[in-house]
């Protein structure tokens, strides 16, 4: 079970490449961010005995509750917070499975205690050994990939990439951290999106500007994912 | 991140400092001392961003007491949590509280250390009202017995509950059950009525008191063990500040491996920075961890304490007795003083008047029993130590939790666990020597709120060069030892190993809190010749000989003082010098004030009046001369004893003018004698003396003062009446008002409705 379907699969350029996605089952991917977020919380070694017994009961609860907060598009900060959470890891896994690409955990999930100052969201490398940062937003009932968009390109000015690749090290092999080097690298943007169909979609983003100041990197994928 | 403060206070890197503390923050907790440092830094030179984050931050330090939103998955993650205490013990508690108390449930004895703040009182005082049966609560000092008793006064209002400072079996008509508050001392009398009691709690606060080199670490272990044997069912609770090593209570005193269970929790529930000052008060900040805070210290561009006190906020100053007996605190820290006016507030005058009243202390300057210690109160500046009086100290600290206190002086009597936290804590000096004391006192700093913000404190040096010695102290790890003194083979004095051997063989006597030996020393022919010598000298038939005759004897040349004088020394076996006698020469003037039914305040103002030369000065005064050419009696100040090397001493330097004789050091020094020497020396020898005299003789003089010197009175009425935990003070209200009164209770009288509320304190839960 993936809780998700990939509805659309093309490429917009050679190096781009498109996917849209409907999550099946928005509480699976929502569970797994959840408890894996909770297992890194320092209240988890804390209170085993809560973590192994009542934890399980009450984060179907939570999870349900945020669930339809998001299918209902209710606009609190949790409901976005967890939306951005859900559009990263359908992304992420979206890529991994369709292109085969590195298996990154989000970086929120990283067991490494001292990675805390990491600007995107997931990160991912090619067949070419190309490192992808990728970027996930969130807004309900709206297509998010404006602010996706945006937001890469702000990271990619403010050299952000550049301070999170420490964060990433250990995934990353000496091929791939020298095509960094070389400024070899790519971006994933994940978005929510709406009714509208993906040939509007597809053609709005690459009038986007930020999309147009994107396309000189060595990949770019777009993931809309329908929430 | 190397040089935090400095990036902090320049605004670099914020957003990337507030990501990485978070980060720790939500992994570990809010467990480091640097990150709450980091923190209290941000939340100091960047509040606006700090804003933006603070409701995770509250969320991830589970400051569950606050009032805190969700603004994203990862603080629904702690609001689940929340959620989970609060449904399963029906309290907002932290997780440590939670913790704390599922540690008490699951598990026979339980030993756990923790910060200050953490909230833990809050925890044992639900928990003791929790209990079906019998509780006893044991600390290491009056103050905090009273701080004890106040709380579960206001907590538990079923008065079918008694709450006792001294164990006893009282009320037994009405009451249930028995909460007892009592220091290891106190608690022995629990072993002679075992059996009247069913205790299902023990509660050792401050327990690392059990690892003082001392005859009182000796006695907390085996009192520890003496109640173990007593009662193997009951749960025990073993609280600690700092230490590292919390299950050594349980290795220590042979606790059941399996039933028992230790934690050490290091979770913070406020911030704070640190600083030191140069001598021209401008202040510096400096980090703990000079590898992430950085190396140097940073100008600190205002002054935290004057910012502090401005904002209404508390600063407590750590100085030594010396300066506050000396009064140079005054001139040192007037740049402080000098910005607390007086405070316009009925309440304070209340607190004011019920001092003066205790204390027979007036704030009118010039004037003869002024106390500038009462008349500091208005301005909000209170001065607490180890020989305040405990009711003044009880009133005062009232007072500073009420929120009156901006400035509290303090030594280091603070360092017992009083609940007393402050905006500011100002070392002025700084006992590397006492880690754990001074980290209890740093613990002060900062007060934990309900308000929905970050509360952080200010912890300040008073020089620039002390900064590497603090450090160590706030990064060494204090260490319990695994091994009780009692098994230890160690050389002290033979007193000690006296004591010691006592304790070991089981014959260290609770009803006379002597050892086998001592008593065997006052039961002697000699001993009891002495104790002959002194009832004739003090009594004429039954009674006991007039006040007038021993207010008369300035220099105690009565045969009364001589004789007592033998008795100590045949108790030492050896001749008291000088220096001794004069000290013990005023503790037997004190102790038969006392037999006279003398208040504290009529002691104060006798030994004023002897010191002062107030009546000489006032027939001067009246007949139009100066009294400026007039000195200060010589005057015995306390002093421990015994005490070979003890010379002769005024507690008033020669040249002291009589007219400047300081009321409050009188206060003092009265108090240091009733509690230091006769309270913990004195009255338990003679107490054993006369009580064995009568139990051989059948004088019955014997046991009137016997009674006299532990009760205060020879009356069973009011020795019933100080059982139900009345003060003479009381009694001077409240007796009139009471018909009868026994071990069932208290039959008041209908006039009892007549008098106020206040002065039904004492007995209102026996209403």
């Amino acid at each position: 079970m993936s809780g998700y379907t990939i509805i659309d699969n093309r490429k917009i350029e050679p190096h781009i490449t498109f996917f849209r996605v409907n999550p099946t089952d928005i509480k699976l991917t929502l569970k797994e961010v959840f408890v894996s977020l909770s297992d890194l919380c320092w209240i988890s070694s804390f209170d085993k005995d809560y973590h192994q017994n009542a934890f399980q009961v009450r984060a179907e609860a939570t999870i349900n509750y945020i669930a339809d907060n998001i299918i209902k598009d209710n606009a609190d900060s949790v409901t976005s917070s967890s939306g951005e959470y859900v559009v990263s890891e359908i992304a992420r896994k979206t890529i991994i499975q369709e292109m085969s690409y590195l298996d990154i955990p989000l970086a929120e999930l990283f067991k490494i205690k001292d990675v805390g100052n990491h600007g995107f969201d997931f990160y991912s490398i090619n067949g070419s050994k190309i490192i992808l940062f990728g970027e996930a937003k969130y807004v309900a009932g709206q297509n998010a990939y404006g602010r996706a968009l945006k937001q890469i390109v702000k990271f990619e000015n403010e050299k952000q990439d550049h301070s999170d690749i420490a964060d990433i090290d250990l995934f990353c092999c000496d091929v791939s951290k020298t095509n960094f080097s070389n400024n070899k690298k790519g971006f994933v943007a994940a978005f929510s999106s709406k009714i509208i169909t993906t040939d509007m979609l597809v053609e709005n983003i690459k009038k986007n500007k930020d999309f147009q100041a994107l396309k000189k990197f060595e990949e770019i994928i777009c993931v809309a994912v329908n929430l | 991140m190397n040089d935090l403060i400095k990036d902090i206070i320049a605004g670099e890197n914020i957003e990337v400092i507030f990501k990485t503390v978070l980060n720790d923050l939500y992994r570990i907790g809010p467990t480091s001392t640097t990150d709450m440092e980091i923190l209290s830094y941000l939340f100091l030179y960047h509040p606006v961003e700090f804003e933006k984050y603070k409701t995770a931050i509250l969320n991830y330090m589970a400051v569950f007491y606050k009032n805190i939103d969700r603004d994203s998955l990862k603080d629904v993650i702690f609001g689940q949590y929340r959620k989970y205490i609060r449904d399963t013990y029906n309290k907002e508690y932290t997780p440590i509280q939670a913790s704390v108390i599922k540690g008490i449930d699951a598990n026979k004895c339980f030993s756990f250390s923790a910060p200050t703040s953490t909230g833990k009182s809050y925890v044992f005082m639900n928990k003791i009202q929790e209990c079906q049966n019998d509780v006893v609560v044991v600390v290491p000092s009056r103050a905090l017995i009273n701080e004890y008793y106040l709380k579960l006064c206001d907590l538990i209002q079923d008065k079918a509950v008694n709450i006792l400072t001294f164990i006893d079996k009282i009320n037994t008509k009405k009451s249930k059950r028995n909460i007892f508050i009592v220091t290891p001392e106190r608690c022995r009398e629990l072993f002679k009525q075992k059996d009247l009691f069913n205790v299902e709690l023990f509660l050792f606060d401050e327990a690392q008191l059990s690892n003082e080199d001392s005859k009182r670490g000796l006695y907390f272990d085996s009192i520890v063990r003496r109640c173990l044997k007593a009662y193997p069912d009951a749960t025990y609770v073993f609280a600690h500040p700092f230490v590292k090593n919390p299950e050594s209570q349980i290795e220590k005193n042979h606790f059941n491996s399996e039933t028992s269970f230790a934690i050490r929790y290091t979770q913070k529930n406020v911030g704070q920075m640190f600083l030191c000052r140069d001598n021209n008060w401008k202040f510096y900040h400096f980090g703990i961890d000079t590898s992430i805070m950085g190396r140097k210290k940073r100008a600190c561009n205002f002054d935290p304490i004057e910012k502090t006190i401005l904002n209404n906020g508390s600063v407590l100053f750590y100085i030594s007795k010396s300066k506050i007996y000396n009064k140079e605190f005054l001139k040192q820290f007037d740049r402080y003083i000098s910005l607390c006016t007086e405070i316009e507030d009925p309440r304070i005058n209340d607190y004011i008047e019920k001092i003066k009243l205790y204390t027979g202390s007036d704030t009118a300057i010039n004037k003869n029993h002024y106390s500038q210690m009462t008349a500091l109160l208005k301005r909000g500046i209170v001065i607490h130590h180890g020989s305040l009086p405990l009711q003044t100290r009880i009133i005062i600290e009232q007072f500073t939790k009420e929120g009156f206190c901006r400035i509290c002086f303090a030594t280091s009597t603070l360092e017992q666990g009083i609940n007393m936290p402050f905006d500011v804590v100002y070392l002025d000096r700084l006992e590397a020597s006492k880690p754990l004391s001074v980290k209890n006192l740093i613990g002060r700093a900062g007060r934990s709120t309900l308000d929905n913000k970050f509360d952080f404190g200010y912890v300040i040096i008073n020089s620039l060069n002390n900064r590497t010695k603090f450090r160590e102290v706030m990064t060494n790890e204090e260490e319990l030892d695994n091994v009780s003194i009692l098994e230890k083979e160690d050389q002290q004095d033979d007193d000690y190993t006296e004591f010691k051997e006592a304790i070991l063989n089981g014959t260290l006597s609770d009803e006379f809190n002597l050892t086998e030996n001592e008593l065997a020393k006052l039961s002697t022919d000699d001993i009891e010749t002495i104790a002959k010598n002194i009832l004739d000298s003090l009594f004429i038939k039954e009674n006991f000989i007039s006040l007038d005759e021993i207010r008369n004897d300035e220099y105690c040349r009565l045969s009364l003082y001589s004789h007592f004088k033998s008795l100590y020394e045949g108790y030492l076996g050896r001749s008291l010098n000088d220096g001794e006698s004069n000290v013990l020469n005023t503790a037997i003037k004190i102790i038969i004030w006392r037999v006279y039914g003398k208040t504290f305040k009529n002691m104060c103002w006798y030994r004023y009046s002897h010191a002062s030369k107030s009546h000489e000065r006032d027939a001067r005064e009246k007949s139009g001369k100066g009294t400026d050419d007039l000195m200060a009696h010589f005057f015995t100040g306390y002093n421990d004893i015994p005490n070979k090397n003890l010379n002769v001493f005024s507690l008033f330097p020669m040249g002291t003018k009589a007219k400047d004789v300081d009321y409050d050091i009188i206060m003092y020094d009265t108090y240091d004698y009733i509690d230091k020497l006769i309270g913990f020396k004195l009255s338990d020898v003679f107490y054993a003396t006369f009580f064995k005299y009568f139990e051989k003789t059948n004088d019955t003089r014997a046991l009137k003062l016997a009674k006299y010197i532990k009760y205060g009175t020879d009356e069973e009425r009011y020795i019933w009446m100080l059982r139900y935990g009345l003060s003479f003070e009381d009694i001077e209200v409240l007796d009139k008002h009471i018909d009868r009164i026994n071990s069932e209770g208290i039959l008041f009288k209908k006039s009892i409705n007549d008098i106020t509320e206040e002065q039904k304190v004492a007995i209102i839960r026996y209403l």
